[in-house]
């Protein structure tokens, strides 16, 4: 247990009285919206939740834009590759077409003789 | 002479050329030593059996063994097992393909190393139409994965020896009696092989778990107990809970007592605005911790810059009292040198690394990542980080080709390809945001890197994890949200990147949670083409 002495206690006991002058001239500047910053605290987390839930829809916006550039990676790839698999079909077909038309060529000529 | 590999299909019921499908898929592998067991299990369709005695008569290596009585899939496996004599149990559904060089494929992994003992390949599933979709390119053995998730599944292969020595398919299991016997073979494995090849075609039919696991709800209930059965073989004292989507499960790791956590925070003491509200970071990392975190036995370490503004150390002090240890920093930044000066400094059993722009969201975060950590051949692990907005920033790295986050600013509520982004799994690396590790395996590894001040610090930390042979695991259990780069420069110095590859060149190119089928230098998981 602690005692205090006199002089502390006087020394307190002015400190004391010098914040509560402190606290009325504050309160005088605040005037009647003393309690504000109370209120001014909840808006502001108020407004933080807010934040929160629009971010959070921007987030849900942002990650469908990033689902979608995954797609259309894929769809690239799969262009790619049925375009390799066209013109190689195409390729393969003008070979065909080639050999029947030479073939339809030597089997005129030989008629004609 | 009995032949290399024994393929064992339990019959019961099948559409009848859906069953010739199957058998024709063996009869035309380019590998010809196999025998085909089939064995029919009462089946109640006559023209069943007449596909089995045409098919006997056909081929010599095709074996029917009928049943007396209709036993389920795990006594008719078993008959399987029974009657097989070659040197490998091949598992083959009686409704799906084999591709036609599997049997190939899978014989010259087994030549290559003498060691193997259970193998398994990536595969697709065969559409009702007959496309085949949803080729489920694999990562290489991923034991977390597995205790999440019956990835390995088809194509399975497994030494008829070990099949034997765990007692084969067990009662009581039956839907997930194959997600058993692989947990059993492959506890006793000596080595196990990933074949990055689609050698396995699942059929999609009405009644099978190809086209939906929920379509069988016994056979979820009957995974979770084979995970059960397999952490209570292996000592992992923890309790297997199902998770959404079907199919997937969780390990629980019980902490019967907690050890410290020494939580490692570099700081300047910087503050920004998050959700349109100024904040200090470290102040509120710390804050969120204690305030909305359960784990209690923390000791905070916190590295700060000698020109950290004293309001904000005096707020710190109010929040963390005395599990706070003040460990100034007064030379020019460098995030290794501050990790390895905090870990000098940190006195728990287990180091939490954490960036200082971070918050809490699943309250058991710690409990989670400390049971993972605590696993002898664990390395290292790492969280499920959000950004602000609510996008991934973190489900571990992926290194194919350049270091990356996987499904970096996706959907934090998408499952992922295979469910990846709900389980927890192998990866290659971690981010040192939200880094989990023991002391001693950090001090193994000679800590941080500090020539790496800025950037890849984490990308070769986690290598050299691997190369010491440790594993790095994953978990979507553990949430925080990581303000990332709102404290700190995110440039990437053209320095750091030439180290990064002069050090590492052969391990970027590699990663053995990713797949040569995929797309290099992607995080997506998109799969390769044209090839």
């Amino acid at each position: 247990m602690s005692e205090s002495s006199p002089l502390d206690t006087d020394a307190q006991q002015r400190e004391l009285l010098a914040l509560r002058a402190e606290v009325e001239r504050l309160r005088a500047l605040v005037g009647p919206s003393e309690e504000s910053y109370g209120k001014l605290r909840l808006d502001v987390l108020g407004a933080r939740d807010v934040a929160i839930a629009a971010e959070a829809e921007l987030g849900r916006a942002r990650a469908r834009i990033s689902a979608l550039e995954t797609d259309v990676a894929r769809y690239r790839r799969d262009f790619v590759l049925i375009r390799r698999l066209v013109i190689r079909q195409m390729a393969r077909g003008t070979r065909v077409l080639g050999l029947a038309r030479r073939a339809v060529g030597v089997a005129a000529r030989t008629a004609r003789r | 002479m009995s032949p290399r590999f024994s393929i064992v299909t339990p019959v019961f019921d099948p559409p009848p050329d859906v069953l010739r499908q199957t058998i024709d898929s063996v009869r035309e592998q380019t590998f010809g030593d196999w025998e085909l067991l089939l064995i029919d299990d009462r089946s109640t369709d006559p023209r069943v059996r007449g596909v089995l005695e045409e098919s006997r008569a056909s081929d010599p290596r095709i074996r029917v063994v009928l049943r007396a009585d209709n036993g389920g899939i795990v006594s008719a496996s078993n008959d399987g097992l029974s009657a097989a004599t070659g040197e490998w149990i091949v598992l083959l559904d009686h409704d799906d393909l084999l591709a036609r060089r599997a049997l190939a494929s899978v014989a010259r992994a087994i030549d290559g190393d003498p060691t193997i003992d259970y193998l398994y390949s990536d595969e697709d599933q065969l559409s009702p139409q007959g496309d085949h979709i949803n080729a489920f390119y694999k990562p290489d053995w991923s034991p977390e994965r597995l205790r999440s998730q019956n990835y390995c599944c088809h194509l399975s292969v497994m030494r008829t020896e070990l099949v034997d020595a765990v007692g084969g398919f067990h009662d009581g299991f039956d839907g997930s009696q194959d997600y058993d016997l692989i947990l059993r073979v492959t506890e006793r494995a000596r080595r196990i092989h990933h074949i990055p090849e689609v050698l396995y075609h699942w059929r999609q039919l009405p009644t099978s778990t190809a086209s939906d696991i929920g379509v069988k709800p016994y056979a979820i209930e009957a995974g979770r107990r084979a995970i059960q059965a397999h952490c209570d073989r292996i000592g992992l004292d923890a309790t297997v809970e199902s998770k959404e989507p079907p199919g997937t499960y969780r390990v629980r790791r019980h902490l019967t007592d907690p050890p410290l956590v020494s939580v490692i925070i570099p700081t300047r003491g910087s503050s920004g605005r998050v959700w349109g509200v100024e904040r200090c970071f470290i102040v509120e990392a710390v804050r969120s911790l204690l305030e909305r975190g359960t784990y209690e036995n923390l000791e905070f370490v916190v590295v700060a810059d000698t020109s950290t503004s004293q309001p904000v150390v005096e707020a710190l002090r109010r929040v963390a009292g005395d599990r706070l240890r003040l460990v100034w920093f007064d030379r020019p930044f460098n995030f290794s040198e501050k990790i390895n000066l905090g870990r000098i400094h940190a006195s728990g059993e287990l180091l939490l690394l954490l960036n200082d722009d971070v918050e809490l969201v699943t309250p058991d975060a710690i409990e989670t990542m400390v049971g993972l950590a605590l696993d002898a051949d664990v390395g290292s692990v790492g969280a499920k980080l959000l950004f602000s907005d609510g996008t991934l920033q973190h489900a571990g790295h992926v290194y194919n080709g350049d270091p990356s986050h996987i499904f970096f600013k996706g959907s934090s509520e998408d499952h992922g390809p295979f469910s990846m982004l709900t389980l927890e799994r192998e990866c290659i690396g971690v981010t040192a945001a939200a880094l989990m590790i023991r002391p001693e395996v950090f001090d193994a590894v000679g800590g941080f890197s500090t020539v790496f001040d800025n950037n890849f610090n984490d990308v070769d930390f986690a290598l050299k994890l691997q190369e010491a042979g440790y594993r790095t695991v994953w978990t979507p259990f553990a949430v925080l949200y990581h303000f990332e780069s709102v404290s700190r420069d995110p440039s990437v110095s053209g320095d750091e990147y030439a180290l990064m590859h002069q050090r590492w060149a052969h391990r970027l190119a590699s990663d053995p949670y990713s797949n040569v089928n995929l797309e290099p230098k992607r995080h997506d998981w998109v799969e390769r083409g044209g090839r």
